[in-house]
């Protein structure tokens, strides 16, 4: 675990070297974050196409996971569906057009605004939502840190 | 038009046959190629199947969702190249037709499914089972068509080469053998090289046979110039053997006769004989004396020499008594074959003329009697005998007058008359000759002088009837004064004989007025003494 954390803290450190080094051009961080409140401490990216995409609809401790699309803040979302699946936005919109059909299988909640977004994940306990590093508040708590 | 026996046909008919052969014997490694490649190409095709559902499964696998795996693999199976398919993860199976497949012992290809978004990830694993009753239907069937599109190109090419052949070579030959036919040798015409055949093998060959025309017609034209001359020579031989005036035929040892001419014919005519093919050996048929002639010939044959002779034809009257010279030569063909040539000369004319010159010789033209030389001859035979004869020395008087007064044809008719009284009043063994002029000489058989005188006698009283001319009403009579001399009483030689009957006749004649009857005096051989010692 002090390995992971000092591989963490390695990681960050030589993150925020590289966004000092390259200031203005370099886009902004993006976190997955729950509710404070959420038991759940930290997921990998497995897990979390898993949610997004529609395979699982609960957190590994079995409760339930509401994953939010933000809407209109195209930038966010396709920078973090080419994080998380490394597809752009048409292929991840195509593959959700395929699965409408079944029922079954159900895509994320969708909020307008990054500030909606926000609202939710301080509302709702079982949210799950990409937002920029600098939108994190106390209320809310960072899962998952795309490097 | 297509002759079966012809070039074309033939060359067609191994053209096919070849190219059938070949494709018979390549046929099957095509039908093995084209049947692997169609194999590979419906592997291939399976693949390409494949991946057209490889997103739908892979997101049927990671969703774990069946309808979507369903959906995959039977869009799989409607694919007719495809049997069975079925897809298995941790927690998903499917299936179509199985264990159709696995009944028919078929091969299933495995592909890997994939996370859709961690590709790294393998997540589950489709099973495609080709339909391979299906593909290698079709690959047979593909292979098959193309065996049968081989055939029948090779049937086309042979077709093609046919008419090909046809019109390039066959259809130019039949035109040139249709002219060569046409053509008579010997004759300046000539085949025309076909059309576009100057510099081909068709040209040289018509150029060929031109050329050999030619010098068929320049042989044609000697041959005939010679054949005239041969012809020519011939006709003037065959002149020359029908038209000879010698009876001439080539016969064979047997006697058969291979050539004869006209003259032969005639001469055969003449003796009375029949045409025939031959007339014995050597023709001795022909001959009065056909043994003397066949040996007098066969003896010159043996000493390789030709025969000739005189020899006297058969013949049919004894009036036309037919002589010939005849040659005869044996000639040896050069095949060994042996044959005579034989030439009759009718030498008749000259036999008769030189019989009749031996009868001048020893008779006398105008009476018919002995002359002086054929008595002559007579006495030497009879003395050479040893006979015993008289010879009685006849002169005329009175002849001399009967010359000058009536001229010499009467004369002429005294001495006929004479003879011919001498020739019938003297006895069958006597002989009557006229010894020149008015004197004749009886060659008397007899001894004594009484047997002469009885002879004379009588001869004197034929001799003394009086002889009228033409139209003389005066008789005119001739008398005879006689001399006779006995052989070999009075002399063995004949001139001393002769003298003798001379001198006897000579005082005979001294009597013809004094004493007419006194006309007979017998020769005294010392009165030839007394006169040779005077």
């Amino acid at each position: 675990m002090t390995f992971y954390k000092r591989y963490s803290l390695t990681l960050t450190i030589l993150m925020a070297l590289n966004s000092f080094s390259c200031l203005g051009a370099t886009p902004e961080k993006i976190v997955v974050v729950t509710n404070q409140k959420n038991d759940v401490q930290v997921m990998d990216k497995k897990g979390l196409i898993d949610l997004f995409m529609g395979k699982y609809s609960a957190f590994p401790n079995g409760k339930q996971a509401t994953p939010i699309d933000v809407e209109l803040n195209a930038e966010l979302k396709a920078q973090f569906y080419e994080a998380l699946v490394g597809l752009p936005l048409a292929r991840v919109n195509a593959y959700w057009s395929r699965l409408k059909f079944s029922g079954r299988v159900k895509p994320p909640v969708i909020e307008q605004t990054i500030n909606d977004v926000c609202q939710r994940l301080e509302e709702d306990e079982s949210a799950l939502a990409y937002i920029y590093e600098s939108n994190v508040t106390n209320k809310m708590k960072v899962v998952y840190r795309f490097d | 038009m297509i002759n079966i026996h012809g070039l074309g046909f033939r060359f067609s008919l191994f053209l096919i046959a070849a190219s059938m052969l070949v494709v018979f014997t390549t046929a099957e490694f095509f039908y093995r190629a084209t049947y692997e490649h169609e194999i590979s190409e419906a592997n291939h095709d399976i693949e390409e199947l494949y991946r057209t559902v490889d997103a739908t499964a892979s997101i049927a696998a990671f969703l774990e969702d069946e309808d979507l795996a369903k959906e995959a693999i039977n869009g799989l199976v409607t694919s007719e190249k495809i049997l069975a398919a079925s897809i298995k993860s941790d927690a998903l199976y499917y299936q179509l037709n199985v264990t159709e497949a696995i009944n028919k012992d078929t091969q299933s290809r495995a592909f890997v499914v994939r996370h859709p978004f961690i590709p790294e990830e393998s997540l589950a694993e489709v099973n495609i089972y080709p339909n391979l009753d299906h593909i290698i239907r079709q690959a047979e069937k593909i292979s098959t068509d193309n065996s049968y599109s081989l055939y029948a190109s090779a049937l086309v090419v042979g077709i093609v080469a046919l008419l090909i052949t046809y019109y390039i070579i066959i259809s130019p030959m039949i035109r040139v053998g249709r002219s060569l036919h046409k053509i008579t040798p010997s004759t300046t015409q000539r085949i025309a090289v076909p059309k576009y055949h100057t510099r081909s093998e068709i040209g040289a060959l018509v150029r060929y046979t031109n050329l050999l025309l030619s010098k068929v017609e320049e042989q044609f034209s000697q041959e005939r110039q010679l054949r005239e001359e041969i012809e020519f020579l011939e006709y003037r031989f065959r002149m020359l053997f029908e038209n000879a005036k010698s009876a001439t035929v080539l016969m064979t040892e047997s006697g058969i006769i291979e050539l004869k001419n006209n003259a032969f014919i005639d001469l055969v005519g003449k003796i009375g004989l029949a045409k025939k093919q031959d007339y014995g050996e050597l023709l001795e048929e022909l001959f009065e004396n056909p043994a003397a002639i066949k040996a007098s010939l066969l003896e010159s044959f043996e000493r390789n020499e030709f025969a000739t002779g005189e020899f006297k034809l058969k013949s049919a009257n004894s009036k036309n008594v037919m002589w010939v010279q005849l040659i005869a030569s044996p000639l040896i063909t050069e095949d060994g074959e042996r044959f005579y040539q034989i030439t009759l000369n009718d030498i008749s004319n000259r036999k008769h003329e030189l019989q009749k010159l031996a009868l001048q010789a020893d008779f006398d033209s105008l009476t018919g009697i002995y002359n002086r030389n054929g008595g002559e001859k007579l006495i030497a035979k009879l003395m050479n005998k040893g006979h015993q004869f008289a010879l009685a020395l006849i002169d005329l008087n009175g002849f001399k007058a009967v010359n000058d007064i009536f001229g010499h044809d009467a004369g002429d008719e005294v001495l006929i008359f004479v003879s011919e009284q001498l020739k019938d009043k003297i006895r069958k063994n006597d002989v009557a000759i006229r010894w020149g002029g008015d004197e004749f000489v009886l060659l008397l058989q007899a001894e004594d002088e009484a047997s002469v005188k009885t002879a004379i006698a009588k001869v004197n009283d034929g001799v003394k009837q009086p002889f009228y001319f033409n139209h003389d009403k005066t008789p005119t009579v001739v008398s005879m004064s006689v001399g006779v001399a006995f052989y070999p009483r009075m002399s063995n030689d004949m001139n001393t004989l002769i003298k003798l009957a001379d001198i006897a006749m000579y005082q005979a004649k001294q009597n013809k007025v004094a004493a007419p009857d006194d006309y007979l005096i017998f020769a005294q051989p010392e009165a030839l003494n007394s006169r040779d010692n005077q």
